[in-house]
């Protein structure tokens, strides 16, 4: 047969050397190269949060205390001791009147993106938008605020900060709560409404409890993420030193602390940022486990 | 490959395997010795013992769910990429166990070649697309060359001559497939396993994948799995027919019934389940 | 309607139907307040800015906040140009550092982390994005930036004699406090958001064309180059194009960390200044023309920053379509 003369050489019945060191160098290399590199870019990423979570901690501890928590801020940043009591204050006083604020609207403009609006034009128009409002900077929201709230009363507020840091939170609240909308399985719907009830009454007594799990840990991940933010604050929050658990007057938050002590070239004032940076670390860290477990407890199943 | 032929049975070539039938053939490239494949704890395929001869085609058969694309993956360990997948039993190519500790998946990968049931070419050029296996084996002499064989091999050429440069996704199902068959072959492999090849075509895109597949016996070996009866009788030397079946513990698993010349299979089966199945008495 | 008369309790004439159409209307004008929100952004904001938007704003690089000489001659100068420079390269720096490292991370976790491993290293990832950014510029301004002083050193005396690399890695500041540490830390932060948007674009790579690789006898890397990468490109671009406009908008960790010059340097180991610094470190000293050129500098950060994000998403949306015709 004239094809035996064109049979690929491999055909003959040598054993073919199928050992990894039969591989050509020069593939063995770069295989093993690109996966050092993977590794070494992950090791890159995770040794400054390794090293951020060890100085806060070991700087932090040092200072934090019952007493750090609840007293107030020495109103001269030379002088040491004192607390940062105004500060947790300010913090949960405000993150809080702030996701009492996005949490409603979020979720309802979630509703309309999944439950009416879908793929029409609004919708969609609405979905990029707050995809770009997430991307718009915190310290433009504080401009906003002080520019249509601040200048309007004139008065730097909690309440200030809270509206900036709720329009923050807006989006991500918004995008997260309709994926977890969207996951909820249409017999769900269907069911109800087969049984009579009105669209309204589907969505908040069938839809919303299945798709809760969800949109509480995206609410709790929003949370956190506003806890953080510093900008706002500093520019529409005023400054304090005795704690303000109202949302009028001026007001601050740990981030703000922060941020004003870290370029203090005082050691007292550096050490109440990284004793301010810890607390705030923790509170963080409480909602992110938070959300992942209810996330991970409660998730639905499949689609 | 009359020259080639001997007078070698089945049962003489391997011990304990089913029944004693003289399987006219050339001398076997791969075998399978009491091969299991497990997902993790699940038993997916038990105790399957058969050969793959040289230059012929031989071709998987059998209900949904029976274990041939399993086996057939087993081949050239794709099962490797599936987490927890696991080879029980002995696969030998050449006599060389596939499935020793120092052998390397990506050179018999490289020796044996796959096509899939659903065309995949790669979102490149036709010509990349063949191209590409050359590449990463460190050919780059007479790439034009080759690739023009290649396509002529898996009879695409005169169809794509003049738009190497368009991509490959630009085709049609049955141009996709030969496409993915022209990567395969460009490399030179010596087995080519096909999945299901011809289940996403129509019947004229199927037809010439048939037509090719018969050229193709002539340089490589072919393990075909279909569950298209019809199509195992056309093109096929030698049949292997899978079931499913439950155990002592009702857990299914897949197993080969019978194998044999195709023309046995399908004129005068020796197992009764082979017999139900090919006349359509099955389930 | 009155032929109906008989099933007067299938018409919609009940309170439900009232209920239904209350409810949808909260939910549009929730919707609503996303898209009101924005353009309340711009009207305001551009409203109060617009006596600072001269030409000079635009063109300028100095910058005379208060009146130098009291009531004399010599007027204050609001130009720009600092800032934004030093917000591009600042920000240039950090998607250098960072695309690499995210690309890395991103394909160590869909292509070679068995899954025990992959949920561990997200959850890390995770935490990296979950620190505030105030607290990494905490320890960028109080660790980072001294520690870095010598290796800034180093780097200049190796480097500073090379023709164009010279004039970038110039003589250090003895703070260590640079466009190099602030894109160092910026790199940082954008890394989290940069990998987890490559890592969505990788797992979308239809898993045929991964097959279709390995069977040709290729090693993993190879199969990346072959049938990933070529896949994700424009997926990766837009995640690239994300993290740049996360870059650009970043506030406090530039602040603490940047320097606080205003000068416009190509030595990345002098200080500077980025426009959403600027506002903060200064805002509470600002009054009149001050405040409304501050307010200007965020109406350029946010339209940068919005046609940063609009193009990402473009970008991003595109590479999807192309990859659902692709893969049908």
């Amino acid at each position: 047969m004239t094809t035996t003369a064109t049979r690929p050489a491999a055909a003959a019945p040598v054993p073919a050397d199928l050992r990894r060191s039969a591989l050509p160098l020069r593939r063995r290399l770069t295989d093993g190269f690109s996966k050092s590199l993977m590794g070494l870019a992950l090791l890159i990423a995770l040794i400054p949060l390794g090293l951020v979570i060890f100085h806060v901690a070991s700087r932090g501890l040092a200072l934090i205390s019952w007493e750090f928590l609840i007293e107030d801020i020495p109103n001269s940043a030379r002088r040491a001791g004192g607390g940062m009591g105004p500060a947790v204050a300010g913090t949960l006083v405000i993150t809080g009147a702030a996701a009492a604020m996005a949490i409603p609207l979020g979720v309802l403009g979630a509703i309309y993106l999944n439950e009416y609006g879908k793929q029409n034009a609004l919708a969609r128009l609405i979905r990029t938008m707050s995809d770009v409002m997430t991307g718009v900077p915190s310290v433009v929201m504080g401009l906003f605020i002080y520019v249509s709230y601040v200048l309007v009363v004139k008065e730097q507020s909690g309440f200030a900060a809270a509206l900036a840091l709720g329009c923050l939170m807006l989006p991500v609240i918004i995008r997260s709560s309709e994926e977890m909308l969207r996951l909820v399985p249409d017999e769900l719907r269907q069911a109800s409404a087969a049984l009579g009830a009105r669209r309204w009454k589907t969505t908040v007594s069938v839809v919303l409890p299945a798709a809760i799990s969800g949109i509480v840990s995206g609410v709790m991940l929003a949370i956190a993420r506003a806890a953080g933010e510093t900008a706002p604050v500093v520019l529409v929050a005023g400054t304090i030193f005795t704690s303000n658990w109202s949302l009028d007057g001026a007001n601050t938050t740990l981030a703000a602390q922060i941020f004003k002590n870290a370029g203090e070239p005082f050691v007292a004032a550096q050490d109440r940022a990284w004793g301010a940076a810890l607390t705030l670390m923790l509170i963080v860290l409480v909602f992110t486990i938070a959300a992942r477990l209810i996330s991970s407890r409660f998730a639905i199943k499949e689609r | 490959m009359t020259a080639m032929s001997t007078d070698f049975t089945l049962s003489t070539l391997l011990p304990g395997a089913v029944p004693a039938m003289p399987v006219a053939s050339a001398p076997p490239v791969m075998q399978l010795e009491n091969v299991s494949v497990f997902y993790g704890n699940y038993e997916a395929v038990r105790g399957t013992t058969m050969a793959v001869r040289e230059h012929q085609i031989t071709a998987l058969i059998g209900p949904s769910g029976c274990g041939k694309s399993t086996v057939l993956r087993s081949l050239n360990r794709m099962n490797d990429l599936v987490s927890g997948a696991r080879v029980a039993g002995k696969i030998t190519f050449h006599g060389q166990d596939l499935y020793a500790p120092d052998v390397d998946p990506i050179q018999v990968r490289r020796r044996i070649g796959m096509v899939f049931q659903k065309p995949n070419p790669f979102p490149k050029s036709i010509y990349e697309n063949v191209a590409y296996g050359l590449k990463i084996n460190g050919i780059k002499d007479n790439m034009d060359d080759r690739v023009e064989q290649a396509l002529r091999g898996a009879a695409l050429w005169d169809e794509v001559k003049n738009k190497l440069k368009t991509s490959g996704l630009a085709l049609s199902g049955g141009q996709q497939q030969r496409l993915c068959i022209a990567r395969a072959i460009a490399v030179k492999p010596e087995v080519i396993l096909m999945d299901e090849p011809c289940s996403a075509l129509d019947p004229i895109a199927t037809g010439k994948i048939e037509d090719l597949m018969h050229d193709l016996a002539g340089t490589y070996t072919i393990v075909i799995v279909t569950h298209n009866m019809q199509q195992a009788a056309r093109v096929s030397h030698h049949t292997a027919f899978f079931t499913a079946e439950l155990d002592e513990a009702g857990v299914r698993h897949g197993r080969l019934v019978e194998f044999n010349d195709t023309g046995r299979i399908f004129t005068n089966p020796a197992d009764k389940r082979t017999e139900d199945y090919i006349t359509g008495r099955f389930g | 309607m009155t032929v109906l008369d008989k099933s007067a309790q299938l018409t919609r004439k009940d309170r439900g139907r009232h209920a239904d159409r209350l409810f949808w209307a909260l939910c549009v004008s929730a919707g609503f307040a996303v898209l009101v929100i924005l353009a309340l952004i711009l009207i305001t904001m551009v409203k109060q800015a617009y006596p600072a938007f001269s030409a000079e704003f635009f063109t300028s690089s100095t910058w005379i906040p208060n009146d130098p000489d009291g009531d004399g001659p010599a007027k204050p100068v609001y130009g720009t140009l600092a800032f934004l420079y030093g917000t591009l390269v600042v920000s240039a720096i950090a998607v250098v550092v960072a695309v690499p490292v995210s690309i890395g991370i991103a394909l160590f976790l869909t292509e070679l982390a068995p899954r025990r491993v992959r949920t561990a290293i997200v959850t890390l990832i995770d935490l990296l994005a979950a620190v505030p950014s105030v607290v990494f510029g905490l320890w960028g301004i109080l660790v980072v930036a001294p520690a870095m002083t010598p290796v800034y050193n180093w780097l200049h005396e190796v480097l500073g004699g090379v023709p164009v690399l010279g004039a970038l890695f110039g003589e250090p500041r003895s703070s260590g406090r640079s466009f190099m540490t602030a894109g160092l830390i910026l790199a940082i932060m954008i890394v989290p958001i940069i990998t987890s948007i490559a890592r969505e674009v990788f797992a979308t790579v239809p898993d045929s064309d991964k097959q279709a690789a390995w069977a040709l006898g290729a090693t993993r890397w190879e199969m990346i180059k072959g049938a990933v990468l070529p896949h994700s490109f424009g997926g990766v671009v837009g995640a690239v194009i994300l993290g740049l406009g996360r870059a650009m908008g970043e506030t406090i960790a530039v602040a603490l960390v940047i320097g606080s010059s205003v000068q416009i340097a190509a030595n990345l180991f002098e200080g500077g200044y980025a426009l959403p610094a600027i506002i903060v470190d200064q805002w509470g000293e600002s009054t009149g023309d001050f405040t409304a050129a501050l307010i200007g500098m965020g109406v350029v950060l946010f339209v940068i920053t919005v046609v940063v994000n609009l193009i990402a998403r473009f970008v991003v949306r595109r590479a999807e379509i192309r990859m659902r015709g692709a893969s049908a």
